[in-house]
């Protein structure tokens, strides 16, 4: 056997073929040497897959937080305010739940703004001119969430705004429920400014 | 090596389903990770984006702020790409920048400058008159006395009632039209100060109503010099004294019309139409061009050349050398073309006590230009 085991593999393949076949030690040996290979193999498998799918999850914070900003930086980077209309269209009203306010896209004039409701975070369109009201749910699995604004002249942060001019800032707390348990919690606080009706070297 | 025993060949279709089972497993990984990172790459050009637009946003209100020339014109107030390299900034960039107020304001101008204004274009005038003095959205339906409505925006004239005679003078018109300017006291006639009146919240009865405009109308050239809001409201003698405060975010009393940037067709709208055979109202644009009126008394000269010595001499209210409301267009180029569009509308101001500039941000429109591949990772 040893004399076998120890010739080259060219005397060995040509006793293969030759039809001798393989001892069960040879067998044995390769069926144990497969089964480490795959058993290692599966274990990377496993673990890159379980590594991906929470980071996939944890990503899904960081998609809400990347979702949620841009349609918030949208709407509130297209405050509307003319000074030369009068009262004819309010400005920012607000409460926890939300807020509205006056954007004016592509020569439409209409009031957006978002709704916290049963546990989503629902975007709302309402047309000046037609009165015609859009809603579309931008994230859900949302079980807490509340707005805020800071009052530029008083550095006070609001939970309810209904002034004749726009907050400095709109703040969005959110408590993001997950797929996975570890992805649940609290998320960053959103804070987005409006520069409409802002004011420079005004002293 | 004899390859027809049969037996090799089970150990290779198992290699090769190994092979084909991990390069299958490592490819969807890879594609995921590739889609993440694409995502995010999106989305950070993205901010990147929408912060350098706000940024150079900042260096054109700077500018605005610190300037000291005599006059605006166009020429001098470019904002050339050299000079926000000088202030620091680095991203490819261009600003536009234009005269918003010099502009024609159908919210705070009279119903008869509105027939100069659209004087070649008799069917635009009919519907916009329409639709601001109509009671009810019904066409040829009885006028009002006072106008019933106002835009928001411009482009809101694309949308009105038979809007298909606009359309054809879209590209005309538009350009020449703006909301964002004041109504000017010396402009204003019975029915729109009435009209501003209202904007302000006050409500009064029909024959109030009448005697505000009678009274307004018969009394306005007593008010034609410069003085501020109150002075000149007081001289009008008006049946209910409005409330000031109200009526001074709405009106001004100091010209923002600037000879510079103003149309042909909004100079026959403030002054009138010129005699028959003045041929100089129509050469003003290349004027502006090549030789800027930098002082008011060119810009009179030039008038008594298109009307002649008898234009009143208030017209000189009207006007002023330094820009108010400013228009600012940002794009902020991308690898493949433009990628974010900043669109703001500012108000600049000086007050004595002030030695620079006050601006105001009155408008501001964000727009992704080139939605491509990226963003958010959800579906929008």
């Amino acid at each position: 056997m040893s004399a076998r085991l120890l010739s080259p593999g060219w005397k060995r393949s040509k006793a293969f073929f030759a039809g001798r076949g393989f001892t069960l030690f040879e067998v044995l040996v390769t069926i144990t040497l497969t089964g480490f290979i795959l058993l290692g193999i599966l274990t990377v498998l496993q673990n890159a897959t379980v590594f991906s799918w929470r980071s996939y999850t944890r990503g899904d914070k960081e998609r809400v937080l990347r979702l949620v900003t841009r349609r918030l930086e949208e709407v509130l980077g297209s405050a509307y305010l003319c000074p030369y209309l009068g009262e004819e269209l309010p400005l920012l009203t607000g409460d926890p739940q939300g807020f509205s306010l006056p954007v004016c896209r592509e020569g439409v004039p209409g009031r957006a703004g978002f709704v916290l409701r049963g546990g989503a975070l629902i975007y709302r369109w309402e047309g000046i001119r037609d009165g015609e009201v859009k809603e579309e749910t931008v994230v859900t699995r949302l079980p807490e969430g509340a707005f805020s604004y800071l009052n530029g002249k008083t550095g006070i942060w609001l939970s309810l705004w209904q002034e004749d001019y726009y907050p400095r800032l709109v703040r969005l707390r959110l408590n993001w429920r997950g797929a996975e348990a570890e992805a649940a919690g609290l998320l960053p606080d959103l804070i987005l400014p409006i520069l409409v009706g802002t004011e420079y070297g005004i002293e | 090596m004899v390859l027809n025993s049969g037996k090799s060949g089970a150990v290779l279709l198992a290699v090769t389903w190994v092979l084909l089972i991990l390069t299958g497993i490592l490819i969807t990984l890879g594609y995921q990770a590739q889609l993440e990172s694409l995502l995010y790459t999106g989305y950070k050009e993205e901010l990147e984006a929408r912060a350098a637009a706000r940024n150079l946003l900042q260096l054109v209100i700077h500018r605005l702020q610190h300037d000291e020339s005599a006059y605006d014109a166009p020429g001098t107030i470019d904002f050339p790409f050299d000079l926000a390299y000088g202030l620091g900034y680095t991203y490819a960039a261009e600003v536009e920048l234009w005269d918003e107020g010099s502009r024609f304001n159908l919210n705070n101008t009279p119903a008869y400058m509105w027939r100069s204004f659209f004087e070649d274009t008799p069917e635009c005038y009919t519907v916009v008159q329409q639709w601001f003095f109509s009671q009810d959205n019904v066409p040829y339906s009885t006028p009002a006395v006072v106008r019933q409505r106002y835009l928001f925006a411009v482009e809101e004239l694309g949308r009105l009632p038979r809007a298909d005679a606009i359309a054809a003078y879209k590209d005309q018109i538009y350009p020449e039209l703006t909301v964002y300017s004041p109504a000017l006291f010396y402009l204003l006639d019975g029915e729109t100060f009435l009209a501003l009146l209202k904007r302000t919240g006050q409500d009064y009865g029909a024959t109030t109503e009448m005697a505000m405009i009678d009274t307004f109308n018969r009394n306005r050239w007593d008010a034609m010099y410069q003085a501020g809001l109150f002075e000149l409201i007081g001289r009008l003698g008006l049946p209910v004294f409005p409330d000031i405060a109200k009526l001074e975010t709405l009106i001004t009393t100091e010209g923002f019309l600037n000879p510079n940037f103003i149309s042909p067709r909004h100079l026959n709208a403030v002054i009138g139409a010129p005699p028959v055979n003045s041929v100089r109202l129509y050469e003003l644009r290349a004027i502006q061009e090549a030789t800027p009126f930098i002082s008011l008394d060119y810009f009179d000269a030039y008038l008594k050349e298109v009307y002649g010595e008898n234009y009143p001499a208030y017209v000189r209210l009207y006007f002023t050398l330094k820009t108010r409301i400013w228009g600012v267009r940002i794009r902020i180029m991308g690898a493949t073309g433009t990628s974010f569009s900043l669109t703001a509308v500012l108000e600049r101001s000086r007050e004595k006590a002030l030695t620079s500039w006050a601006v105001k941000i009155l408008s501001l429109e964000e727009e992704r230009v080139a939605a491509g591949e990226g963003g958010t990772g959800f579906v929008e």
